[in-house]
C-alpha cells in the first residue's frame, strides 16, 4: 500500500496491514466455523470444555500478541530513526 | 456544591418514591451507601478537574499530558462500558456462548485501529478525527458529514448506555424507570459541562481499575463455588438452562450465517469508526504514546473481556437456581441486563452488589461523559468552530456552544433511552458499530491511505454508507420488529455491515475515481 505522508516514514505501514489481515482471518475463521461447521466448535477439547471456547479465547489472545508485537517494533522503530 | 446537592436530590427523590409507592427492591442501606460513596468520589474528581480545565485544548483533549498507560486504561475504560458488562453478562446468562460470541468479537476491533490509523491519527488531528479527514479534503462538507456520522453514532451508543444506567438507578433506588433515567441524564451533563475531557478521562481510569478489581473477585468467588473447575462450571450451567449444551457453542450464527458475518464485520471495523474512542488519541503527546495506549488498552480489555467467560456463564449457573432474583412471570428482577448485579449480590451479598452496582454505574456516566463530549465537539468543534466561528472570536464562545449542545444531547438521550428500554444494552452497541464502520471508517481509511480520494468521492461515499446502514437497520429487526412492533422485519440482515461497508468504500472510490475528478481537483497531496 502506498504510504499518503512523510510521517509514514514513521510508521510500518506493511506490518500494519499484515497484522491487521492476520487479525481478520483469525476471527473470520472462527466465524465461519461457528456458521458452516459449527460440529467442529462442539468438539470436546479438555474436560466437559468445548472447543468453542478454546477457539474464542485464542482470538482474543491473538489480538493481544499481535498488538504487543507492533507496538514493540513500531516504537523501537521511531526511537531508531535520527 | 451542585453536585453534593445533585446527589442529595438522587437520594431524596428514591426515597420518597418508595415511601409513596410502597415499592422496595430489597436493596439494602448498605449496597445504596456504597454505590453513593463511589459516585460522590467521581463527582469529586470532576470538580477537581474542573479546576484545572482552562483552555479548549483542556476540553476536548485533556491537554494533550495523558500518558500512555493512564490513556489505555481510559480507553479501556470506554471498552469496557455498560454494554460489555451489564448487557455482555445478560447476554450469557440468557443464551450462553452466543454472548460470547460478541465478548470475542469486541476484543478484535481496537488492534485494528492499531495497525491502521492510531499513529497516523496523532500526527494529523488536533481535537477530533474530521481534523484528520480535513488535512485532506475541503473542510466544509467533509466536516458537516463527519459531525452528522459522529452524532448518530454516538446517539446509538449513548441509547445503549442510557438503558443500562436507566434500569440500574430503577433497580437500585426503585423508583420508575423514566425518573430513573432522568437523573441519569442530568448527571451526565453534569460531568461534560464541568469537568470536560480531564474529568471524563480520570474517572475512566479510576473505574476502569475498580471494574477489572471488580471482575478478578466475581470470577474467583464464581470459580470458588464450583471448586476452581470451569468444567464443573459448565456442567451446572448445562443442567440448568433450557437449551442445555446448546449454550456452550454459537446457536445463532449457524441460523443465519449472512448476519453472522455481517456482524463480524461491524464487530472487528466498528471500533475505527467511532468517535469517543478515536478522539481519545489526541488526548496523548505523540503518536509513541498513542500506540502504547493502545497496548495497555488491549491488555486490560482483553483480561476484562476474559473475565465474561466465567462472569457470565456464573451468572447462568447459578442465578437460575436462585428463585429470589425472579418475579412471578419468571422474568429477572430490574429486566435482564441486570443479571451481573444480581450475581454479586449472590456472591458477596449487600457490599458486593453496591459496589458492583457502583462500578456499573460510574462505568456508564463516564462512558455517557465520553460520548456526549465527542458528539458536542462535532457541533461545537466541527460545525461551529470551523465554518462559523469568525477570527478573533474568543474561545470561549466555542465552549459555551458545546455546553448548551451538551445539553440538548443529554435531553435527546433521555428520551431515545425510554423509547429503547426492552433492548439488550450490548445488541444496541453492535448497532452503533455497524453504522460507524459504514461510515466515518471508510472515509478515514482512505483519507490516509488512498492519495486519489476526492471530497466529493469521500461525502457522496460515507453518506451512502451512513444513510444505507441507518435506513437499513431501522428497517431490520432490531427497530422494525423490537421497538415498533411490526411482525417481519424488511431488511432481514441484523447488522446490515455486510451489505453497507462494501458499499461505502466503492462509492467513496468510484465517485473519486469518475465524477469526483470530472467537478474539482483530486484532494491535496500531503506528499
Amino acid at each position: 500500500m502506498k504510504a499518503s505522508y512523510p510521517s509514514d516514514r514513521e510508521e510500518p505501514v506493511v506490518l500494519g496491514v499484515v497484522f491487521a489481515g492476520i487479525l481478520a482471518c483469525i476471527y473470520f475463521s472462527f466465524i465461519l466455523t461457528a456458521s458452516f461447521a459449527p460440529e467442529v466448535l462442539k468438539k470436546i477439547a479438555f474436560g466437559t470444555v468445548p472447543f468453542s471456547f478454546v477457539y474464542g479465547f485464542f482470538v482474543i489472545v491473538s489480538g493481544a500478541v499481535l498488538t504487543t508485537t507492533y507496538v514493540l517494533y513500531a516504537n523501537r522503530r521511531q526511537e531508531d530513526r535520527p | 456544591m451542585k453536585v453534593a446537592l445533585l446527589v442529595s436530590a438522587l437520594l431524596l427523590v428514591s426515597l420518597d418514591a418508595q415511601a409513596s409507592t410502597g415499592l422496595s427492591n430489597g436493596v439494602s442501606g448498605t449496597a445504596i451507601s456504597l454505590f453513593l460513596l463511589v459516585i460522590l468520589m467521581t463527582l469529586g474528581i470532576t470538580w477537581w478537574s474542573a479546576q484545572r480545565t482552562k483552555s479548549a485544548q483542556d476540553f476536548y483533549a485533556a491537554g494533550g499530558k495523558i500518558t500512555g498507560r493512564q490513556n489505555g486504561l481510559a480507553i479501556a475504560g470506554d471498552a469496557m462500558s455498560a454494554g460489555a458488562f451489564l448487557g455482555l453478562t445478560a447476554y450469557v446468562f440468557n443464551s450462553g456462548f452466543d454472548g460470547l460470541v460478541y465478548v470475542i468479537g469486541y476484543t478484535t476491533g481496537l488492534p485494528i485501529v492499531l495497525f491502521l490509523l492510531a499513529g497516523k491519527l496523532r500526527k494529523l488531528g488536533r481535537y477530533t478525527f474530521t481534523d484528520v479527514v480535513c488535512t485532506r479534503l475541503k473542510e466544509r462538507p467533509t466536516r458537516i458529514f463527519s459531525a452528522c456520522a459522529s452524532l448518530i453514532i454516538v446517539a446509538f451508543y449513548l441509547v445503549a448506555q442510557m438503558v443500562g444506567a436507566g434500569q440500574l438507578i430503577q433497580l437500585l433506588f426503585g423508583i420508575d424507570y423514566v425518573y430513573a433515567i432522568s437523573l441519569v441524564g442530568i448527571l451526565m451533563v453534569l460531568y461534560v459541562m464541568f469537568g470536560g475531557m480531564v474529568a471524563t478521562t480520570w474517572v475512566q481510569i479510576i473505574k476502569a481499575v475498580l471494574m477489572l478489581s471488580g471482575g478478578v473477585l466475581m470470577c474467583i468467588l464464581v470459580m470458588s463455588t464450583f471448586g476452581f473447575s470451569f468444567s464443573a462450571l459448565l456442567d451446572q450451567a448445562v443442567s440448568v438452562h433450557p437449551a442445555a449444551k446448546g449454550i456452550l457453542t454459537p446457536g445463532a450464527l449457524p441460523k443465519d450465517p449472512v448476519s453472522a458475518i455481517s456482524l463480524g464485520v461491524a464487530m472487528i471495523l466498528g471500533i475505527a469508526g467511532l468517535p469517543h474512542i478515536l478522539m481519545r488519541f489526541f488526548t496523548v503527546p505523540d503518536s509513541r504514546t498513542a500506540r502504547s495506549s493502545v497496548l495497555w488498552a488491549t491488555i486490560f480489555m482483553g483480561s476484562f473481556y476474559s473475565m465474561l467467560f466465567i462472569i457470565g456463564f456464573g451468572a447462568l449457573a447459578l442465578l437460575r437456581t436462585s428463585p429470589q432474583y425472579f418475579d412471578g412471570a419468571g422474568a429477572l428482577l430490574g429486566g435482564s441486563n441486570m443479571a451481573a448485579i444480581h450475581l454479586a449480590h449472590l456472591l458477596g451479598g449487600d457490599v458486593l452488589m453496591g459496589l458492583v452496582s457502583a462500578i456499573a454505574f460510574a462505568t456508564i456516566l463516564a462512558v455517557v461523559a465520553g460520548l456526549t463530549i465527542s458528539g458536542a465537539a462535532a457541533i461545537s468543534h466541527d460545525i461551529y468552530g470551523s465554518l462559523f466561528k469568525h477570527k478573533g472570536e474568543k474561545e470561549a464562545k466555542e465552549l459555551l456552544i458545546l455546553k448548551i449542545s451538551t445539553l440538548v444531547l443529554g435531553v435527546i438521550a433521555v428520551l431515545l433511552g425510554i423509547v429503547f428500554r426492552s433492548q439488550n444494552v450490548a445488541y444496541m452497541i453492535s448497532l452503533a458499530y455497524s453504522i460507524a464502520c459504514s461510515s466515518t471508517f471508510p472515509v478515514l481509511l482512505l483519507a490516509i491511505y488512498w492519495s486519489r480520494l476526492t471530497t466529493f468521492g469521500a461525502i457522496l461515499g460515507g453518506s451512502t454508507g451512513l444513510v444505507g446502514s441507518l435506513v437499513l437497520t431501522i428497517l431490520g429487526p432490531s427497530i422494525w420488529v423490537k421497538v415498533l412492533g411490526h411482525a417481519a422485519p424488511i431488511f432481514s440482515i441484523d447488522p446490515p455491515a455486510i451489505i453497507t461497508v462494501p458499499l461505502a468504500f466503492a462509492v467513496c472510490i468510484v465517485a473519486s475515481l469518475c465524477v469526483g475528478a470530472k467537478v474539482e481537483a483530486p484532494a491535496k497531496s500531503l506528499a
